[in-house]
């Protein structure tokens, strides 16, 4: 029976198996997307152009000082106690060895961070050919870097990462390898039998001597310092604890921990409007950490600051939006070969109705932390077809501290992907009596009688005063 | 073939994916730092959208407008995508919603069994077979249609349908063989 079933799956493979597209066909999607996409940025701002011209002038400028030494006397102004690399005493690892002409690219090592959590090393890729989407059409297979250690012993890279530039005639290839131990010894080589987005295979691999000294990481934890209640603060999901992990001179990573409601995790949504300021004013970049893997926290977020935080100092850490999300796939079961959710609400829809129609309902709901007020649905627009486009209609007295989505589904038509979200959008506050709508459309033979839904996904955005101060 | 042979051809193809997993993870992180990075996920994905569009609209002009828009929408919302969830399963939830609404547009079909659409000439060498499989294709329910057309036109796993329908992935995959098992039964 397995030989059979294999059987029907190899039919089924050679049946539904895809034609490669055309190569014409593939560019004249692309021309499609990306002129569409352009001109959705060019309807953005005039500015822009402003901002790119100036941007053009700056690398030509950068370039012609070198970048290396402009970036050094950037960073020198911008942050305190920062030193270039070869002046700090424990990160010492640059072999002498660091730039050579292999496979006629320019290669630099530019760091190797060991650090008790992995050791990084980031390369910089120079000379590919310049971006062309005819020529490069995927990274190509390569064989994955390795450190050789003295012993012998070999330890394969866990992966690697591109950050590929506009031009894309140069990228930083940074690879990841696990901890080493204390056994593993100072001395080693990089071993790379090839990188992402060459035209060709190498013919030979390019190998670095590498001397690391282990930087270890540091971490500390803070207390909250609460700012003050205000406006919007939800206090059950309040920031309670902050840590700070040092990654060698490159980075520093900001955990910080909420008290979350059940069900509830904490959104990255809002966290571009957080910022970082030392007790002497200067603010410090970071971005949210998309890389937590499979099994983030829910009530985590994780900031990397994009340079290492001196020192010695008091910082404050600003959240002025905070969201997070509640998501229900429900229990899903089938009935007669159809799949349903239970239902949350059911409303009962008349037999006929038309636009403009208010089905009413009246009723109040509680999911914690979060109660609203179902008033009912209204009907939009009734296509020749049959197609009915409705709305729910709620009001929620938190809406009033927060911006407040809902996502409900048509339980009995799952299949038809029924669900419909809205809700509060924008940044603009809510008042408490405002409405909450959440579209969907249906067909009208499925929107008669006793209708069920069910509650897909709920986000709420607070705007909230936190503050969190820390000491490094 | 023994058993460690065999678990051992399981291990590499299970690495394989996690490697495959890893360079799609790598394209998504240079894409949300540069639109242009974001052609090389579109080059690895544009195949497998096409077919699986024109398989639900029947059209090459429908599949060719809806394609373009399933990858400006990835484009322009990639940065909310979640890394932790599969980027396969996010680009083909677009595209499906996308043919749901061109469908609820439209009122054409939702699996289009065209024989222009499929390889059937090409691929088979048992041709009367083939016929009679997609004879009882037509049969199929169209939720039951577009778990085949998921998984064997967009490739996806067990995993990433799961993620797609919102459905625990031994589900998907007991509604998979269950179909399987009933399309054995009537090609007996």
């Amino acid at each position: 029976m397995e030989d059979k079933e294999q059987g029907i799956e190899r039919n089924l493979e050679s049946l539904f198996g895809n034609r490669a597209l055309k190569d014409e066909k593939i560019d004249q999607i692309w021309k499609e997307v990306e002129m569409k996409t352009q001109k959705s940025a060019q309807k953005r701002s005039w500015g822009w152009k402003f901002v790119t011209i100036v941007m053009v002038l700056l690398v030509i400028v950068v370039l012609a000082v070198g970048p290396d030494k402009v970036w050094a006397q950037v960073r020198a102004w911008l942050v305190p106690n920062y030193r270039p690399i070869s002046q700090l005493e424990n990160y010492e690892v640059l072999p002498e060895k660091t730039q050579e002409i292999h496979e006629e690219l320019t290669l630099s090592l530019l760091s190797v961070q060991s650090l008790e959590d992995g050791l990084t090393i980031s390369i910089l890729v120079q000379g590919i050919s310049p971006y062309d989407p005819k020529d490069i059409k995927d990274p190509g297979s390569y064989e994955n870097a390795y450190l050789l250690l003295k012993d012998g012993e070999r330890v394969n890279s866990l992966g690697g990462g591109t950050g590929i530039g506009g031009g894309m005639t140069e990228y930083v290839y940074d690879l990841f390898f696990p901890a080493l131990s204390d056994e593993a010894g100072s001395e080693m080589s990089l071993v790379v039998p090839g990188l992402p987005y060459m035209a060709e295979p190498w013919e030979e691999a390019w190998v670095v001597p590498l001397t690391v000294e282990p930087v270890r990481s540091e971490d500390q934890v803070s207390q909250v310092t609460p700012g003050a209640e205000s406006y919007g603060n939800p206090a059950f999901a309040a920031p309670v604890s902050v840590s700070t992990k040092s990654k060698g001179i490159r980075k520093t990573s900001i955990l910080v921990r909420f008290d979350m409601p059940e069900g509830y995790e904490a959104g990255l949504a809002t966290a571009q409007w957080w910022s970082l300021q030392d007790e002497d004013g200067l603010f410090y970049p970071m971005n949210p950490d998309f890389n937590c893997s499979m099994n983030c926290p829910m009530n985590e977020i994780t900031m990397i600051a994009e340079s290492a935080l001196p020192k010695g100092k008091t910082y404050t850490l600003t959240m002025p939006r905070f969201s997070m999300q509640k998501y229900d796939y429900g229990d899903f079961y089938e009935e007669d070969g159809i799949t349903y959710v239970p239902a949350f609400l059911t409303i009962d829809f008349p037999e006929s109705y038309q636009a403009g129609d208010f089905v009413k309902v009246d009723k109040w709901y509680d999911i914690p932390p979060i109660s609203f007020h179902l008033l009912g649905v209204e009907i939009l627009h009734i296509d020749d077809e049959g197609l009915v486009r409705f709305r729910v209609v709620m009001q929620s007295p938190e809406s009033a501290n927060a911006i407040v989505q809902i996502t409900l589904c048509v339980n009995q038509f799952i299949y038809g992907g029924s669900c419909g979200g809205g809700g509060f959008i924008g940044e603009k506050r809510p008042q408490a009596d405002e409405l909450i709508y959440t579209e969907g459309s249906i067909a009208r033979e499925l929107l008669t009688g006793e209708i069920g839904f069910y509650i897909h996904q709920i986000d709420l955005y607070y705007f909230t005063d936190w503050v969190m101060n820390f000491d490094l | 073939m023994t058993l460690e042979e065999s678990s051992n051809q399981k291990t590499e193809v299970i690495n394989r994916e996690i490697e495959a997993d890893q360079k799609i993870l790598d394209l998504v992180q240079a894409a949300k730092k540069d639109q242009n990075a974001f052609y090389f996920l579109y080059l690895h994905f544009v195949d497998r959208i096409y077919f699986y569009i024109l398989r639900r609209v029947g059209s090459h002009l429908d599949a060719e407008d809806l394609s373009s828009e399933v990858f400006i929408r990835a484009m322009k919302h990639i940065h909310r995508f979640d890394e932790r969830n599969s980027f396969a399963a996010w680009l083909f939830r677009i595209a499906r919603n996308l043919t749901v609404d061109h469908y609820r547009a439209n009122r054409t079909v939702l699996l289009n069994l065209n024989d222009e659409n499929f390889t059937l000439a090409e691929k088979s060498p048992d041709t009367e077979t083939m016929l009679q499989l997609k004879d009882q294709l037509r049969k199929l329910e169209p939720d039951e249609l577009d778990l085949l057309n998921l998984r064997y036109t967009a490739r996806l796993t067990f995993v990433e349908m799961g993620q797609l329908l919102g459905k625990r992935p031994d589900a998907v995959r007991k509604a998979h063989n269950k179909i399987l098992e009933h399309l054995r039964l009537n090609l007996e």
